[in-house]
C-alpha cells in the first residue's frame, strides 16, 4: 500500500516546481508537466489544510509490549467531534 | 582563695581551642538577616532560625569567589568554620562557601551531570536534529492531566485543526517521573509514526522540574530518532533537558507554536505558490509563442513569392547593369577608335599631298629626298603628287 505524500513533501516539492518554473529555461513540456504536477500537490496541501477533524489520541503499550494508539477515553473527549 | 585564676584572655583562648577542636568545617541553613557589607570588603551577617543565631563573617577573600552574595532575607547553606573572635568575646562562623538553601545539593548534582553529559559531547549542536517544518503527527510526552497538554491541544488545534496529536501520558514529577518520560520517548521511537516529539510540563518550582534534569531522559532524548523539542516550565534555568532536544521552547505553548504552522499562513503561502507557478507558466508560453511567432514572419517562410520576385528583380537589375556596362565599354571602344583615325589620317601623306606638297624620290631606287645635296645634276627623280606622278631630271642643285 503507497503511503500518501506528507504535507512536508508535497509543500516541498511544490516550492520546487515554481522556483524550477520561474527560472524559465525548460522546454514548453516539461513546463506544462510541472505545471500539471504543481496542481496535484497544491490540491493535496489544501485539502490536508482544509480539514477539520481535531484528531487526539493516547499512545499505549499493546498486549506484548508494541506501541499501539488509542482513541481517548470516552469521559476525555472533546465535545466536537465528526 | 580559688585555685586558679584565669586572665580574661586565658580564658576566651581556652574557649576557641574547646570550640575550634570539637567543631569541623561544617555546613549550617539559615535565613540571613542583619546583612553588612563593611568599608574594608568584609561581609558581616546573621545566620538565623526560628529560634537561634550564629554571626557571620564573611572575608573579602573569599566574598570575591562566591556565586552568590549575601542578602538579607535569603535561605542560604553556609560552608565555613566555627570560631571564636577574642576581642569581642564571642564565637561566630567564618564562612568558606554560600549557597542558595535547598538547591544546594540538587544544583551541585546538576552541575556535575550537566559537565559530565557535555563532556560527552550529548549537547553539541552539531548533532542537533532539524524540526520538520510541517509536522502532520505530533507526539506529546507530559502528564494527561496538567496545564501542559491543555495548552498544546489548543495552540495546536487553533494554528491548524487538521493537525494529529498522539499523548504518551507521563508522569513529570516524582519518583520515577524521569525513568517514564525517558520510556515515553522510547515508546515513540518504537511507534516511529511521529514527526516531531514535544517533551515537557507546565511551570514548577526546581524540585518539581527535577526529573527533565535527570540523565535518563537526556540520554532517550538524545538516542531518539525523532527530532525532540523540550518545553519546561516557566522558569528562567535551563534543564538539561533543554540542552540536549533538538530545540528549546520556554514553555509547552511556546512549543506548539514553534512545531505548528499557522494555517492561515501556510494558505496565502500555497496561494502565492499557485501565482506565481500561474505567472510563470504564462511567461514560459509567451516566451514559446513569440519564438514560433518569430520564426513564422521570417521572410523565407513567411512571402516565398516575394523571394523569388526579389530575385528576378535582382536578375533585371544585374542585366540592365551588364547592358549599360557592354553599351559603355562599346562606346568607349568606338570614341577611341574614331580618335584614332582622325590621328591616322593626319598622319597619311596622301592627305598632306592634297594641300600641294608633293614627295620626290631619287630613281632608280626610290630614296624620298629631304635635302637638294642627295642629287646631283642629270639625276632621274620620280615626284608624286595629290594626283599621278611626274618623271624628271635634275637640272641643278642649290
Amino acid at each position: 500500500m503507497e503511503e500518501p505524500v506528507s504535507f512536508e513533501k508535497a509543500i516541498t516539492r511544490l516550492e520546487e516546481i515554481v522556483e524550477t518554473m520561474e527560472k524559465g529555461d525548460i522546454p514548453l513540456e516539461q513546463a506544462l508537466e510541472l505545471y500539471q504536477e504543481g496542481q496535484v500537490l497544491l490540491k493535496s496541501c489544501q485539502t490536508k489544510l482544509a480539514e477539520a477533524e481535531k484528531k487526539l489520541k493516547i499512545l499505549a503499550e499493546g498486549s506484548s509490549g508494541e506501541a499501539i494508539l488509542k482513541d481517548l477515553p470516552e469521559s476525555e473527549k472533546q465535545p466536537e467531534k465528526e | 582563695m580559688p585555685d586558679q585564676i584565669f586572665t580574661v584572655t586565658e580564658l576566651t583562648q581556652r574557649i576557641r581551642s574547646v570550640i575550634e577542636g570539637n567543631f569541623p568545617v561544617l555546613w549550617v541553613e539559615g535565613e540571613i538577616s542583619g546583612h553588612k557589607l563593611h568599608s574594608s570588603g568584609h561581609h558581616y551577617f546573621t545566620l538565623k532560625d526560628e529560634n537561634s543565631q550564629l554571626s557571620c563573617v564573611l572575608w573579602r577573600g573569599r566574598a570575591n569567589h562566591l556565586p552568590l552574595i549575601p542578602q538579607d532575607g535569603i535561605k542560604v547553606l553556609v560552608q565555613g568554620q566555627l570560631t571564636v573572635y577574642e576581642r569581642g568575646g564571642r564565637y561566630q562562623f567564618d564562612v568558606f562557601m554560600i549557597q542558595k538553601a535547598g538547591i544546594g545539593e540538587l544544583a551541585l548534582a546538576f552541575e556535575q551531570l550537566k559537565k559530565k553529559l557535555a563532556e560527552e559531547g550529548l549537547f553539541d549542536i552539531a548533532r542537533k536534529r532539524p524540526i520538520p517544518a510541517y509536522p502532520e503527527r505530533i507526539g506529546i510526552i507530559t502528564s494527561p492531566t496538567g496545564a501542559a497538554i491543555r495548552d498544546i491541544i489548543t495552540v495546536c488545534h487553533r494554528r491548524w485543526p487538521a493537525i494529529t496529536l498522539i499523548l504518551r501520558p507521563a508522569q513529570v514529577q516524582g519518583d520515577g517521573a524521569a525513568q517514564d518520560i525517558a520510556k515515553g520517548v522510547r515508546d515513540f521511537n518504537r511507534y516511529e509514526k511521529v514527526d516531531v516529539l514535544i517533551v515537557g510540563r507546565g511551570g514548577g518550582s526546581l524540585e518539581d522540574l527535577w526529573a527533565f534534569n535527570e540523565e535518563h531522559v537526556v540520554r532517550a532524548v538524545v538516542a531518539s530518532k525523532i527530532p525532540v523539542v523540550s518545553a519546561v516550565g516557566h522558569e528562567v534555568d535551563v534543564t538539561l533537558c533543554d540542552l540536549a532536544a533538538d530545540l528549546r521552547a520556554p514553555t509547552p505553548s511556546a512549543a506548539a507554536e514553534l512545531v505548528v504552522k499557522d494555517a492561515g499562513e501556510i494558505t496565502s503561502w500555497l496561494d502565492q505558490l499557485r501565482d506565481r507557478a500561474f505567472t510563470a507558466l504564462a511567461r514560459i508560453l509567451q516566451r514559446n509563442h513569440d519564438r514560433v511567432k518569430a520564426l513564422s514572419d521570417h521572410w523565407a517562410f513567411k512571402r516565398p513569392v516575394e523571394l523569388v520576385r526579389n530575385q528576378s528583380q535582382c536578375l533585371d537589375e544585374l542585366e540592365q547593369r551588364f547592358n549599360l556596362a557592354t553599351s559603355r565599354y562599346l562606346t568607349a571602344r568606338k570614341d577611341r577608335t574614331h580618335r584614332l583615325n582622325t590621328t591616322l589620317a593626319a598622319l597619311d601623306p596622301t592627305g598632306v599631298l592634297r594641300r600641294g606638297y608633293s614627295i620626290t624620290r631619287r630613281l632608280p631606287e626610290g630614296t624620298v629626298l629631304r635635302d637638294s645635296k642627295m642629287v646631283s645634276g642629270g639625276d632621274q627623280l620620280s615626284i608624286t603628287l595629290h594626283r599621278g606622278e611626274i618623271e624628271a631630271e635634275v637640272q641643278a642643285t642649290q
